[in-house]
């Protein structure tokens, strides 16, 4: 099953398109990553899968075919918008209380529980926490749900190195723990390293990389090699984005460890934050491996418009 | 569920609400205590003031009175009007306009807030649609304002009872705007006014500020323009006996013999361009050219058929308004 499913998906405020021909199919029981330069759109597909918003084209669903915002969709899917909104006026409590009072599988003894292993005072107003004990109460409320499926938008933008970690550390745990299905859009790559297992990288409206990380890191290989056979050597090979130096060039292409180096090149491996970097440096380059059954066409696109 | 194992929270409770309505409860319940606070300390200053007045009109005798202009009653009734009349004609016209703060600090807020503070965004993503959302709110929150306006209303009919004969229940900017179903339909148009504009213009402040302007823009014509032509007015020479003085009149002139009007002004002028300029010649110079006076007015008897035409038009208006909202959220969020 898909958690989610998207296929030419486009969104258009005005003139200027946030989304423009979105394919995707986001597999079940995987963290994904979703994860662009800021304007890249990744809000507003968040935004699609959770009815916050209408798509202008296309047709998106979740949890395997159901309409975003239907009463399934909504009570299956934990959201933590931007900025995690909460009530500032309201004290812990009440907004455990606000979420018992809206959600159907709320589970308010576990959010409580969650809560003081935090040690977040319950009778506190949400306005007078700190921003990581915000996003905590955000997060503890979201899990409490038993969500089938965790959409988090920006959840570490704005906090601080300890409280980025301590909040990472929380949501791995409960992935750990109940085997939900969570995508987390980002613009801080490091961050998502230790806890994403499927990547996507979003750029100018579009999906330029879709797939699994081991795959992803198994199937890039970066080559350093004389800037003066770079050219030929380039021109063979599926270049994602090359640097070039005055006598050594980087080249990460698309090839497996099992490929020998042209003569004279060495070949290494490359990790996730490299990698992103390479695809958005290289907006022409695309990595689709289409994952879902529902997607078949296994594209590999290299240098397409 | 029973009193005893009820848990010991601190403040006040009211019944045991559950889902959409408890929500509706915890969040506006400052605004629905704000409005009962207003409503209340109005409500106190009328049982004082009007307990006194109600008091002082059977002591003086003056319901017993029939016909005012009875020699008997005319002393009491000075004495009377001296003392009260000037806050029966005074606090109507100050109250006329409570509907409209209602509207502008309840329904304004309702969704203006979320959007502009981004909680709609965690709001409407934890279970319940919505449409569902929001049409809870304006059901309960309306419903609770309207039944607050009708009792306020029913109170203020107490308290102005010795005027309803004195002065009339019928006109325009006085006990009317109050008593009845038309303070309570135009408190639940304010309010759904208010919750659109919050919807539409997506900001607290200007929202409330629109809300004010709209509610003023349209309840100032329906009083001067649309009001009059509910039913057509009875139109009566005017003579002492013409038409009773708890009438609300509509226009007054004066025609001649070939049915010519003439406005207050036109007569005036006319008679002073005669020479008529004391009483008696005018009256004089009335005859000498077959001038008549003329009222046209709407009997207080019509009171109740006003109000509910008026009331109802409101309320129509009103629910109008709350599907316009739920509509506007349903097909467009952010």
């Amino acid at each position: 099953m898909n958690v989610i499913e998207a296929q030419g998906l486009g969104k258009r405020y005005g003139r200027s398109w946030a989304l423009r021909d979105c394919t995707l199919a986001v597999p079940q029981g995987r963290v994904v990553a979703l994860v662009g330069p800021n304007g890249a759109g990744k809000t507003t597909l968040l935004h699609l899968a959770v009815d916050l918003t209408k798509q202008t084209t296309g047709e998106i669903t979740v949890l395997g075919g159901i309409a975003p915002g239907s009463d399934e969709a909504l009570n299956r899917i934990g959201f933590v918008a931007q900025d995690t909104p909460l009530y500032q006026y309201l004290s812990v409590a009440d907004t455990v209380r606000l979420v018992e009072n809206l959600s159907a599988r709320f589970d308010a003894a576990n959010a409580r529980a969650r809560l003081a292993e935090l040690g977040i005072p319950l009778n506190r107003k949400v306005g007078k926490l700190s921003g990581g004990q915000h996003a905590q109460v955000a997060l503890a409320v979201a899990l409490a749900r038993h969500p089938d499926l965790l959409i988090l938008d920006e959840p570490v933008a704005r906090l601080d190195p300890l409280a980025r970690h301590e909040f990472m550390g929380t949501l791995m745990a409960a992935t750990v723990e109940d085997g939900i299905s969570v995508l987390l859009s980002s613009h801080v790559v490091s961050e998502l390293e230790r806890v994403c297992d499927y990547l996507v990288v979003l750029a100018a409206g579009r999906v330029q990389v879709a797939g699994d990380v081991d795959d992803l890191l198994d199937t890039h290989r970066l080559l350093t090699g004389p800037t003066e056979q770079a050219a030929a050597v380039a021109a063979a090979l599926p270049v994602v984005h090359e640097r070039r130096g005055e006598r050594q060039t980087s080249l990460l292409v698309r090839a497996n460890a099992a490929a020998p180096p042209p003569p004279g090149w060495q070949t290494a491996g490359t990790n996730l934050e490299e990698l992103v970097l390479s695809y958005l440096r290289a907006p022409n380059a695309a990595a689709l491996p289409g994952p879902s059954a529902s997607t078949p066409a296994r594209r590999v696109e290299v240098g397409a418009s | 569920m029973t009193a005893t194992t009820a848990s010991p929270r601190t403040g006040w409770q009211l019944p045991r609400l559950h889902g959409l309505p408890w929500v509706t409860w915890r969040q506006h319940r400052f605004a629905l205590a704000g409005a009962v606070a207003v409503l209340g300390v109005f409500g106190m200053l009328m049982l004082i003031s009007g307990l006194a007045m109600h008091s002082d009109y059977a002591s003086l005798g003056l319901n017993t009175c029939r016909v005012f202009s009875d020699p008997t009653c005319e002393t009491p009734l000075g004495i009377f009007q001296h003392d009260y009349q000037n806050w029966a004609q005074q606090l109507p016209q100050f109250l006329t306009f409570l509907p409209g703060l209602l509207g502008v600090f309840v329904g304004a807020p309702v969704v203006a807030r979320e959007l502009e503070s981004g909680t709609f965004r965690f709001a409407w993503t934890q279970g319940r649609n919505r449409v569902q959302w929001i049409t809870t709110k304006l059901v309960l929150l309306g419903v609770t304002l309207t039944v607050l306006a009708l009792a306020f209303s029913a109170l203020f009919s107490w308290w102005y009872g010795p005027f309803g004969t004195l002065l009339g229940r019928m006109g325009s900017g006085g006990a009317y705007e109050v008593e009845g179903f038309v303070f309570a339909a135009r408190t639940l148009f304010g309010f759904m006014l208010g919750a659109l504009l919050g919807a539409l213009i997506r900001r607290t402040v200007p929202a409330m500020a629109a809300t004010a302007a709209g509610w003023l823009a349209v309840t100032w014509p329906s009083v001067v323009y649309l009001r009059p032509l509910i039913q057509t007015p009875i139109t009566t020479p005017d003579t002492p006996k013409g038409f009773p003085r708890n009438a609300w009149v509509i226009n007054s002139w004066a025609q001649d013999a070939t049915g010519h009007h003439l406005n207050q002004g036109q007569l005036f002028d006319q008679a002073r361009a005669s020479g008529a300029d004391s009483p008696d010649r005018f009256q004089a110079w009335m005859d000498q050219h077959h001038y008549t006076n003329w009222v046209s007015y709407q009997p207080a008897s019509r009171f109740w058929h006003f109000q509910v035409v008026e009331a109802s038009a409101y309320v129509a208006l009103a629910l109008l308004l709350g599907g316009a909202t739920i509509w506007w959220l349903h097909r467009r969020a952010t």
